[in-house]
């Protein structure tokens, strides 16, 4: 099983190319802006290491929020299109989901793990997993207080970039920070694509925004 | 020749497939206009927010519709700009992942051009042409030289026509998208009723100015104690002729220069959205048949976005041996002249 995945939905973008669990290549950029420029650049970079042409893929992986908006469709309009291409299925990875998965397995074993994203406005997209990385909630995006007060009970891996302030006001003796830069990486949303049935070909994931657009009706304040 | 086309910088989503013989092989578009009617105006994040949604599903259809498969495309030509920048970079992504797991070249496609070179897709014209624009984000007199090279003899100042017409509408509650509301009410009103100014009128060059019109109307509106359907009419009315007494004023100057640089081009072009209003078109083509020019104007579907005209823009560069890397970015502004002086507000879809 041959698959790419790729990921710009937060700070920077990923890829990542495996053959079944083995990485074949892997290109990553920290930058915030830029994305839309340098994301397929580092695609076709990671797909030349690999030794692989475009038909000799089995499917394509990519995240699909939550994020920044404009974050969120770079690498899904990517994904996208090529699906479409190469008729490959598409599978689509929460960022949270992502971020949960890049916590290492021994430190997670006893624990429950909680991805926290930044949202801006005191908000963060949330959503806490078991050692197995089932969903123990559904994705949503809550005021930071509202956040803490829905966390699971027990001991708490907290990932991701709103991990810190969730933990300010949780306290240590609740939660303590999963080591790592809190970054999405393309290898986690390779294999959690791998972890489950791929969708048909011919489907396309949508986004996973949690936020409405920013838009005012006439006449409202 | 077959070249793939993709719009997405403002509020329509479409694809196409146009080869080059000027056969427009198969066309999709979506039309955002119902998820965008009730805030007036388009709101780019909802935008945006569509265009991905349904982008790739219409892809798919061209490309079933024209019974070709990728392998029989030789290009892979998308809008990069101007416009509003969350679509654009939908349709440009899309693009370049299409083109790189086909390994076909990408072309990174000015929306100004594509209108620009439109009527050689309809009409198979001969450069060079006079070519005035107006649309929702631009109102612009180009002389159209060569693929590639255009000089912009005016532009806009303030409003784009098409925004003029959407506020006007706003304000005489007629409906949106405005255009075709405004041409429908002042179908039936009396445009003599009220003097509304004529910004520019008589000044030399061909710029553009029509925030004070759209001033005018709020004021001619304030005036009438309980406007009625009439009243609404007849100011239509009158902002449709004041608009085409603009345009058709600013138009004759911009010929007199086209004329004195090309003695030998023949043609005014009227492309974009707002081509479609039917008294502009009378209006321009008394000036251009003033002034030794024959008016062409492109079918209205090829006026309005479309991706037709992005992929013959796209297969026109790629004849000239063009093409775009992977790293060709998504341009917010993006003049199609650069040598004019930059205009705060031309090129700027909004």
């Amino acid at each position: 099983m041959k698959l790419l995945a790729m990921d710009s939905a937060l700070d920077g973008c990923s890829v990542a190319v495996l053959d079944g669990p083995r990485l074949l290549a892997h290109r990553r950029r920290e930058e915030a802006r830029g994305q839309a420029e340098a994301l397929m650049p580092l695609v076709q970079a990671a797909m030349t290491e690999a030794g692989l042409g475009f038909t000799a893929l089995d499917a394509l992986a990519v995240t699909i929020g939550p994020g920044t908006f404009t974050g969120i469709r770079i690498a899904l309009a990517a994904a996208r299109g090529m699906a479409v291409a190469l008729r490959l299925p598409l599978a689509g990875v929460s960022t949270l989901e992502a971020l949960a998965a890049g916590i290492p397995q021994e430190l997670a074993e006893a624990n429950l793990r909680v991805a926290a994203i930044d949202a801006r406005r005191g908000e963060v997209y949330v959503q806490g997993f078991d050692a197995g990385l089932r969903p123990l909630d559904a994705a949503a995006l809550l005021p930071l207080d509202a956040a803490a007060s829905r966390l699971p009970a027990g001991p708490v891996l907290l990932a991701g970039s709103g991990a810190p302030r969730l933990l300010a006001l949780l306290g240590s003796g609740r939660a303590r920070l999963a080591p790592g830069d809190g970054r999405i990486d393309a290898r986690q949303v390779a294999c959690r694509a791998l972890a489950r049935p791929l969708p048909p070909a011919g489907t396309a994931p949508e986004p996973l925004y949690l936020r409405a657009p920013d838009a005012k009706l006439p006449g409202t304040a | 020749m077959i070249v793939l086309g993709i719009e997405t910088s403002c509020d329509e989503t479409a694809c196409a497939l146009v080869d080059a013989n000027r056969q427009v092989l198969a066309e999709a578009l979506l039309s955002q206009i119902d998820e965008h009617r009730p805030y007036l105006g388009v709101v780019p994040e909802i935008a945006a927010r569509a265009h991905i949604s349904h982008l790739d599903g219409l892809v798919r259809a061209c490309m079933r519709q024209a019974g070709l498969d990728f392998d029989a495309i030789d290009a892979v030509a998308a809008t990069a700009g101007p416009g509003l920048i969350g679509g654009v970079i939908v349709g440009l992504l899309t693009a370049k992942g299409i083109a790189l797991a086909t390994g076909k070249p990408l072309v990174a496609v000015n929306h100004l051009e594509g209108h620009a070179l439109s009527p050689r897709l309809s009409h198979g014209l001969p450069f060079p042409y006079l070519l005035l624009l107006v649309s929702g984000g631009h109102c612009q007199l180009l002389v159209v030289e060569d693929v590639g090279r255009y000089r912009r003899l005016g532009t806009t100042i303030d409003d784009a026509v098409g925004e003029a017409f959407d506020k006007t509408a706003k304000l005489l509650g007629l409906g949106y998208p405005g255009g075709p509301a405004v041409e429908r009410a002042a179908g039936t009103g009396r445009p003599g009723r009220f003097d509304l100014p004529r910004p520019m009128l008589g000044r030399p060059g061909a710029d553009f100015s029509f925030s004070g019109l759209k001033t005018a109307v709020r004021q001619a509106l304030a005036g009438l104690p309980a406007p009625s359907e009439q009243d609404r009419r007849d100011l239509a009315a009158a902002f449709q002729e004041a608009v085409a007494d603009v345009l058709a004023d600013r138009a004759a100057n911009a010929i007199a220069i086209f004329r004195a640089r090309h003695p030998g081009g023949r043609h005014l072009v009227l492309a974009g959205g707002v081509a479609a209003n039917m008294r502009l078109r009378e209006r321009l083509a008394e000036v251009a048949r003033a002034g030794g020019l024959e008016l062409i104007a492109p079918p209205p579907a090829l006026c309005t976005d479309n991706a037709a005209m992005i992929a013959w823009a796209g297969l026109e560069h790629l004849r000239l041996g063009r093409r775009d890397g992977l790293d060709a970015p998504a341009r917010a502004r993006w003049p199609l002249d650069p040598t004019a002086p930059p205009a705060a507000f031309a090129g700027v879809k909004a």
